[in-house]
């Protein structure tokens, strides 16, 4: 039997000092010869552990004994130690520029459709999931906290309140939500005109919104749109949304350091402004069928966004997120304007045609 | 793509007497970059469970192009110890997240029995790092008892259970709070950024301290006090930054255009200022107060304005690319750290690393039998 002898040519440690010495390993039929100045030794091809091959380091081959050869000549290893081919699979994947291409494809591609779908389709299925009590919770819990931070008692007159409160009633029981849905009236502070859906279904609307939006059949149309929020548990989901991206974030970003994790913010950040978009829209569709199902105008709703956009309303009527209400200040107010007001003016078109 | 330079910054080193072994990176932004995005596709579409596989590959990447006289570094870890260690840890969040979910107070309780936990866990995971790192075939080691990590972190410990025993503030009258009420709210923030420091400078200390190549015990000098003086520092920056931040924001009202230029610019800006700062100075103040064997010193020569500007480069170029560019960010960073530290020997490196000899028994704990946990602190 005709043996061909490959011979590498290595750096080898004996494992127990960190003396380095050059020794040639001559492979033949099963058996690898290390010899160098001081060391020779003789052992089976299979006894030899190969590391797998990963970008330009040195091959290292490992020995019974503890001690390991290091080399740059990868085609010999491979060729010696063909048994382990194995160790070469996923150098050869990643340092192939079609698999590199077509991973990277399908990654953008992957990231994308987990974002715009997958986020939003778990947070509505873990949100059906969670049982109301907990929701209603939260709900306490957070107007409390902005009632700390943020909001005064309304100075809202009562006969204004009464009939608020009777059309919202209104509103509510021909929306089928359960009777522990609530409006509460507040002074906004610093916030300004605005009305929040918080989870569990607690609606606050505050005084300001009732001085921007001055036609009564407006601000009931913009409580319909807050309604929206509550069934379809837009806070809940949003809080979700929020975490599920950013451990997404974190878990793809987290990897390049916690510096890449600054970078990350920015993305998430825009992710953000886009969830709530979309959440605007469905509250936004819910309130015209309510608002017709009521005998009243979808158009109301357009109305109250054009009256709530002119009076240059720091965001536009509905945050559904009670943390946002806390960091509206530190936002701009030309980040809401600028984000949404072409999606007012879409909203105010959508209006229009629910209208029709 | 491997440059084989190695710009020794500066060169004017303290102890200029010693020859000096510089280490250098020598991995590639492309080559890299193919590592890269087959781990992290591999990892997204195993629903993370290769992930730890990915882990191993990228710390093999980065450890096995680190060269300083003329060897390079290796890693050892595991990929399945790994996957165990990140299932616990799952598990774990978990249960504090549905813990907080129920109530802040029942998250806390979690979060105390974690903490309690923790000086475990962390001997545990610098146990199995240090294990599975080697140099010229010979292993580093860590090893300290629960008391001594405790040593380090319990400042943590005793802030998550004063937290918990302190009452919750009420928010029933509705009113804004007053100043004594707005400390009261911000007064965890600031213990927090008190007490890391030295948390921190408590841990290098233990870590060093508790460690060893091969046989050869590694020391550190650096006090608490020196990193408390940096993270001071640290903090100035940042609060320079935060104020430019608000200043940032309230121009919106006024020039929208340029205020939405500033507030991105800004944020990347200080974060890169403050990280590059924070990060130069630590590992400078680690690296040259460490002494190998009594012998051999490090040299790190980190500039905390070269670094900044890495790191700013790094940020906007990662945000300008959805993250894309990072592991061209990763190698950058790696490039420089290296290019500025070096081992200074006082006699022959070669001969007195070779007489360094290898531990013989690894406790089961450093081998994580059992399981790893990557906690980066």
């Amino acid at each position: 039997m005709a043996t061909t002898v490959t011979t590498i040519k290595a750096d080898y440690y004996d494992g127990k000092s960190s003396r380095r010495q050059q020794v040639t390993l001559a492979v033949a039929d099963r058996s690898v010869t290390v010899r160098g100045d001081d060391v020779e030794f003789v052992v089976s091809v299979t006894d030899v552990r190969i590391s797998p091959r990963l970008g330009g380091m040195p091959r290292r081959m490992e020995f019974p004994g503890g001690g390991a050869a290091l080399t740059q000549d990868h085609g010999a290893v491979d060729i010696a130690f063909a048994h382990s081919a194995r160790s070469t699979l996923a150098h050869r994947l990643e340092s192939h520029r079609g698999v590199i291409v077509v991973a990277l494809i399908l990654t953008i591609g992957l990231c994308w459709s987990g974002y715009r779908y997958g986020v939003p389709w778990a947070a509505r299925e873990v949100a059906a999931l969670l049982p109301a009590g907990l929701e209603a919770e939260l709900a306490e819990e957070s107007l409390k906290a902005i009632d700390g931070f943020v909001f005064r008692p309304s100075k809202l007159g009562a006969p204004r309140r009464t009939a608020l409160a009777r059309s919202f009633a209104e509103l509510r029981s021909a929306s089928g939500l359960p009777d522990s849905v609530r409006l509460e009236f507040r002074d906004g502070n610093w916030v300004g005109a605005n009305a929040l859906a918080l989870p569990g279904g607690v609606v606050v609307m505050t005084d300001q919104l009732v001085e921007v939006v001055t036609d009564e059949r407006q601000v009931i149309a913009v409580l319909a749109h807050e309604l929206g929020h509550i069934r379809h548990r837009h806070s809940l989901r949003y809080v979700l949304q929020d975490s599920m991206t950013a451990l997404l974030a974190m878990a793809i970003y987290g990897d390049a350091s916690a510096v890449a994790g600054i970078a990350a913010t920015v993305p998430t950040t825009l992710l953000h402004a886009q969830y709530s978009q979309n959440f605007e829209r469905e509250a936004d569709s819910y309130a015209f069928e309510l608002l017709k199902k009521t005998g009243r105008s979808p158009r109301e709703l357009g109305l109250a966004l054009r009256a709530l956009d002119q009076a240059g309303a720091k965001k536009n009527e509905a945050d559904n997120s009670p943390e946002a209400a806390a960091r509206k200040e530190k936002r701009s107010h030309d980040f809401g304007y600028l984000s949404t007001h072409p999606a007012t003016q879409d909203r105010i078109q959508a209006a229009e045609d629910a209208a029709r | 793509m491997n440059e084989s330079k190695s710009p020794m910054a500066g060169g004017a080193l303290p102890e200029a007497a010693q020859p000096t072994h510089p280490f250098r990176f020598t991995g590639g932004a492309s080559e890299y970059f193919g590592i890269w995005i087959v781990n992290l596709f591999l990892s997204i579409v195993t629903l993370g469970i290769y992930s730890p596989w990915a882990k191993v590959r990228k710390l093999r990447y980065f450890y096995g192009h680190t060269w300083v006289a003329d060897s390079n570094f290796e890693y050892h870890g595991n990929p399945v110890a790994i996957l165990k260690g990140r299932v616990i840890a799952l598990l774990a969040l978990a249960l504090y997240s549905g813990a907080s979910y129920y109530s802040p107070k029942t998250g806390q309780g979690v979060l105390i029995v974690l903490a309690v936990v923790a000086p475990w866990l962390i001997a545990r995971s610098m146990a199995f790092n240090a294990f599975n790192s080697s140099y010229r075939e010979i292993r580093f080691h860590f090893k300290a008892r629960y008391q001594e990590v405790l040593g380090a972190v319990w400042p943590f410990i005793a802030m998550a259970v004063a937290f918990f025993l302190l009452p919750q503030f009420n928010f029933e009258e509705k009113r804004p709070p007053t100043p004594v009420e707005w400390v009261v709210i911000f007064l965890p923030l600031l213990a927090v950024a008190l007490i890391y420091p030295y948390i921190l400078g408590a841990i290098k200390r233990l870590q060093v301290n508790h460690s060893s190549y091969g046989r050869a015990p590694l020391s550190i000098s650096a006090s608490i006090g020196q990193f408390y003086r940096l993270y001071l520092i640290a903090y100035a920056i940042g609060l320079v930054g935060i104020l430019v931040l608000i200043l940032a924001v309230m121009m919106l009202v006024f020039i929208p255009v340029i205020g939405w230029l500033a507030i991105p610019f800004a944020y990347l800006f200080f974060g890169a200022w403050y990280m590059g700062y924070l990060r130069s100075r630590t590992t400078n103040l680690t690296f040259n107060s460490t002494t190998l064997d009594g012998r051999i010193k490090f040299v790190s020569n980190m500039l905390p304005m070269s670094l900044a500007k890495i790191y700013f480069v790094n940020l906007v170029v990662i945000s300008f690319t959805l993250g894309l560019m990072i592991p061209w960010a990763a190698v950058r960073v790696a490039r420089y750290r290296a290019s500025v530290l070096a081992l200074a020997a006082g006699s022959d490196l070669d001969s007195f690393v070779a007489a360094i000899g290898q531990q013989v028994t690894a406790t089961g704990e450093e081998m994580g039998e059992f399981f790893d946990v990557d906690l980066s602190l």
